[in-house]
Formats: structure tokens, C-alpha cells, sequence
């Protein structure tokens, strides 16, 4: 089997500076992997690319052994680090879009938590907060029976309360042929739901590890071992 | 997918275009039932005055109809591929072209119905009982003279709705190619669609001006000072600038397409 995310040496390059050099890695499917790094470390670019929204400078990624394209699409539920939905639309409408466009997109379920979340589905997204707009791209990315989904800084914006409702949801949302691939600086909100690890420094990969063997070799929490890895 | 990119293309632009166009006639309604009034023949100083004010409200909201029309265009475009939308448009399962596709036809019929519209809302405030007859004399007296050339009317409306069907994708697609050029900029994206523009539209000009000189338009220009209009002429010159247009066309098409599909740029 394939596995479900894999990079061979990939660079990125924009202009003279290069965001990524030379990444190897695979996910495969069933696990919950944290990407973790300091700002500009490479991780946006690395998700961006896995989406199909750049293409690498040298190397490849792959999608389920493919090259990202449509077909990668509609097995990626991709929640960037941006709002990325037209603000004069209401959460209605937003939903009939996923629903048209994706699938393995269940409304059903769409409806259902943002009801958890007190959320009217008829509110525009302009008159919403930014943490509630937040919320709003988490229950569409998470209501999607994708294989993978990518979560580039999903619990940055939300108040703790609903960061633990949102983890919960990812974790009962998907199935164990799924992988989830999350970037974040919060480590120590996400450390328990992690599976494995990938640091990354400088667009190269320092570390990739479980966290069980991060526990057992390191004999700590991998929040801990960030802090002196990445020590300024 | 194409009928699913134009059905929602078609609700984000009419939300905005709709109630613009829906101004329009509504000024023509209300200028028809002031002209049926009498208001524009009236002595009375008041009222001329305002049938003055508003027949030039009215030719300014038709100018800016068209403007609105092609701004409100190129900001939806803009905004739906190359701004934080576009991470959401661009990771829809669908093709680029598909996309694309949807986004210019979409565009094409809202040129084309701001056309109509305007022809609509003037012929509206302009026809009288007797418009149709003088409409009939003037149409004999045209295809008239044409005849003696050996032109026939449906001929030269054919040759009009094809240049304005080509003008119009031209014209999108010029804009759809340089918005797509700025946005490969890092830093400067507005101002090098902009500059982008401005290069492209010199260079279709030098091009085309290029191209018309290998055919017989100079002779063309000529035999109608000299000997008159020439209908050979006339085909030849009409095909050489519908295929230039074409090819700038197709142009602007093929370099969108490239840059959406292989160099996307998203902050």
C-alpha cells in the first residue's frame, strides 16, 4: 500500500532562498501527525504544496502515489491558515458548496456540530468573530470523509474550551484508514491526540519520531523537547 | 463540474450585478413615463431643468453600467483565484480549466448582457409610434447602398455580432491573463497586473498593426479614397483582423491557463 502522503528529496526555492531542502518523509494512514517548527521553518510551504497550490522547485510529492492534482483533491480536506471563504456568504450557502464540489462531504454531520458550537447557520460570515469563522473552516474541513486531512494551524485563533471540543471532533471524526496531518505551535494543547512527530528546521527535517519513543528515549513530553531543540 | 463552477460564479456576480442592472431600467422606466408626460417639451423652467439633470444621470449610469460591470468582473476574478479565496477555489477537485472555463463564460454573459440591456433601455426611451417606420426607411436606405457594393445587411450584422462575441472573451481574457502575470510578482502583484495591462495591450497593437500590413488593408484603406469600396477587399481585410483578434485571444487563454495550472503563487 501507498503510503498515504510521501516526499522524496523536495525543494522549494523562492527566488535565492530556499524554504525547503531536500524533505523525505511518509505518512501513512492511521495516525495523527504533528508538524512542528518555528516560524519559517517550512511547514505552510510543505502543506501548500501537498494541495497543490505550489509546486516544488525539485523533488515530488505524493498524494496516495500520485502528483497532487483533482484527484488528490478529493481525497485532501485541506484547512489553510487563512479564512478562505467569501464573506457575504452564510454558513448555509457554504454548505451547499461543500456539499456540490466534495463527495465524501456529509452536511448531516456539518449541521449537527455547529449546533455543538452554538453557531447559526444562517449568519453571514461577516458578521461572525474570527475565532467563529475559525470554527466554521474546522467543521467543513473535519465534516469531509477524506483520507487525509491537513490542518495548517487549526486551533490557533480559538478560545481553550472550543479547542477541546474541535480535538475531540477530530479525533471521533475520523476513521482509521484516515491519516491527519496537523502543523502548530501550540504543542502541549495537541500533544496528547499526536501519534508521530516530524520537527522541522530551516526547510530540513530535524526529527521524526513517535511520540512513545520521543516518552521513552527522551524520558519527556515532546512540548519539552521542542523547547530545547529549537532553543533561541 | 462546469455547470456547478458557472452556477456559483453566477450567484457571487449577480448579487452585486443584478440590482445594477436592475437600476438601469428602472431609471428608463421612470424616464419613459416622464417623456410620456411631456416633461422634456414642457415651457416650464423647473421641469426642464430636472429633465435635463436627469438625461444626464441616465447617460452616466449607462456608461457606468459597463464599468461596473467589467470592475466588479475583474475584482471577482481576482479575489475568488488570487487572494485567500483562491485557497479554497484552487482545492476544489476540479480542473483548472474547468475552472477558468466557468469563470469566462460566466463573464461573457454578463458582457453580453449589459450590451443588451443598454441597446434595450435606450430603444425603450427612444421609441415612439413612429420609430418603426423610420427604423424600416432607414434600414432600406442602408441595405440600399450597401447593395450597389454588394453587401447584403445580414452580412454586415454577421460580421458585427461576431466581432462583438470575439471582442468581448478578448477583452475577459486580457484581464484574466494579466491579473494572472501580477500575481507571479512576490511583492508588487496589483502593480504588475497593471504593468502587464499596459505591455499587453502595446504589444497586440504592434502585432496587429504588423499583421494588417502583410494583408491588403493599406490597399484597402487606399481603393476606398481611389476607386471606391472594393468587396474583395472588404473579406479580406475583415478576415485578417478577426483572425488577429482570434490569435491574441487564444493567447491570452493559453497564458491564464499556464499560470493557474503551473506557476500558482498564493501568499
Amino acid at each position: 500500500m501507498n503510503p498515504i502522503l510521501e516526499c522524496r528529496d523536495l525543494h522549494k526555492r523562492y527566488g535565492l532562498k530556499e524554504a525547503l531542502c531536500g524533505i523525505n518523509l511518509q505518512i501513512e494512514a492511521g495516525h495523527i501527525t504533528g508538524l512542528l517548527g518555528p516560524n519559517g521553518s517550512g511547514k505552510t510551504t510543505l502543506i501548500k504544496m501537498a494541495n497543490n497550490l505550489l509546486t516544488p522547485s525539485s523533488g515530488e510529492i505524493l498524494i496516495n502515489g500520485k502528483k497532487p492534482g483533482t484527484e488528490s483533491k478529493q481525497i485532501v480536506s485541506y484547512l489553510p491558515e487563512r479564512t478562505y471563504l467569501a464573506s457575504w456568504m452564510k454558513v448555509h450557502d457554504i454548505i451547499r458548496y461543500f456539499t456540490d464540489f466534495y463527495k465524501d462531504f456529509d452536511p448531516t454531520c456539518a449541521y449537527e456540530m455547529l449546533r455543538n458550537l452554538q453557531i447559526d447557520p444562517d449568519d453571514k460570515l461577516k458578521t461572525m468573530s474570527k475565532g467563529t469563522r475559525e470554527k466554521v473552516q474546522l467543521i467543513l474541513v473535519m465534516s469531509r470523509h477524506a483520507m487525509l486531512y491537513i490542518l495548517d494551524e487549526p486551533i490557533a485563533g480559538v478560545d481553550p474550551a472550543a479547542r477541546d471540543y474541535i480535538l475531540k471532533t477530530i479525533l471521533s471524526n475520523y476513521n482509521e484508514n484516515a491519516a491527519i496531518l496537523i502543523s502548530t505551535h501550540l504543542i502541549s494543547d495537541i500533544e496528547s491526540i499526536l501519534d508521530h512527530v516530524i520537527f522541522l528546521q530551516n526547510g530540513t527535517v530535524k526529527l521524526q519520531a513517535t511520540v512513545d519513543e520521543i516518552r521513552e528515549n527522551e524520558g519527556r513530553s515532546v512540548d519539552s523537547l521542542f523547547r530545547e531543540v529549537f532553543r533561541c | 463540474m462546469l455547470r456547478k463552477i458557472m452556477k456559483y460564479e453566477w450567484t457571487a456576480t449577480a448579487r452585486v450585478l443584478l440590482p445594477v442592472y436592475a437600476i438601469l431600467m428602472l431609471i428608463t422606466l421612470i424616464g419613459r413615463i416622464e417623456s410620456a408626460a411631456g416633461v422634456f417639451h414642457s415651457k416650464d423652467k423647473l421641469a426642464s431643468i430636472l429633465s435635463q439633470i436627469s438625461f444626464s444621470v441616465y447617460v452616466l449610469l449607462i456608461m457606468a453600467a459597463g464599468f461596473i460591470t467589467l470592475i466588479y468582473l475583474l475584482i471577482r476574478f481576482y479575489k475568488s483565484m488570487f487572494t485567500d479565496e483562491g485557497y479554497l477555489t484552487f482545492t476544489l477537485p476540479v480542473k483548472p480549466a474547468t475552472l477558468l472555463n466557468g469563470k469566462v463564460l460566466v463573464a461573457f454573459c454578463w458582457m453580453i448582457l449589459d450590451m443588451v440591456l443598454v441597446c434595450l433601455s435606450i430603444f425603450i426611451l427612444a421609441v415612439s409610434p413612429k420609430t418603426f417606420a423610420e427604423l424600416q426607411k432607414g434600414m432600406l436606405e442602408i441595405s440600399g447602398e450597401l447593395a450597389k457594393v454588394g453587401l447584403s445587411i445580414s452580412e454586415l450584422v454577421i460580421w458585427v455580432v461576431i466581432f462583438v462575441i470575439v471582442g468581448a472573451f478578448s477583452c475577459i481574457l486580457a484581464i484574466t491573463a494579466s491579473l494572472s502575470l501580477g500575481q507571479l510578482s512576490n511583492k508588487h502583484k496589483i502593480a504588475m497586473s497593471v504593468v502587464s495591462y499596459i505591455g499587453m495591450s502595446i504589444l497586440t497593437q504592434v502585432v496587429s498593426t504588423y499583421i494588417l500590413s502583410m494583408s491588403s488593408f493599406n490597399s484597402f484603406l487606399e481603393n476606398i479614397e481611389k476607386t471606391g469600396f472594393s468587396l474583395p477587399a472588404f473579406h479580406q481585410f475583415m478576415y485578417f483582423s478577426l483572425f488577429v483578434s482570434i490569435l491574441f485571444t487564444v493567447m491570452y487563454y493559453l497564458i491564464t491557463y499556464f499560470i493557474i495550472s503551473k506557476k500558482l503563487n498564493l501568499e
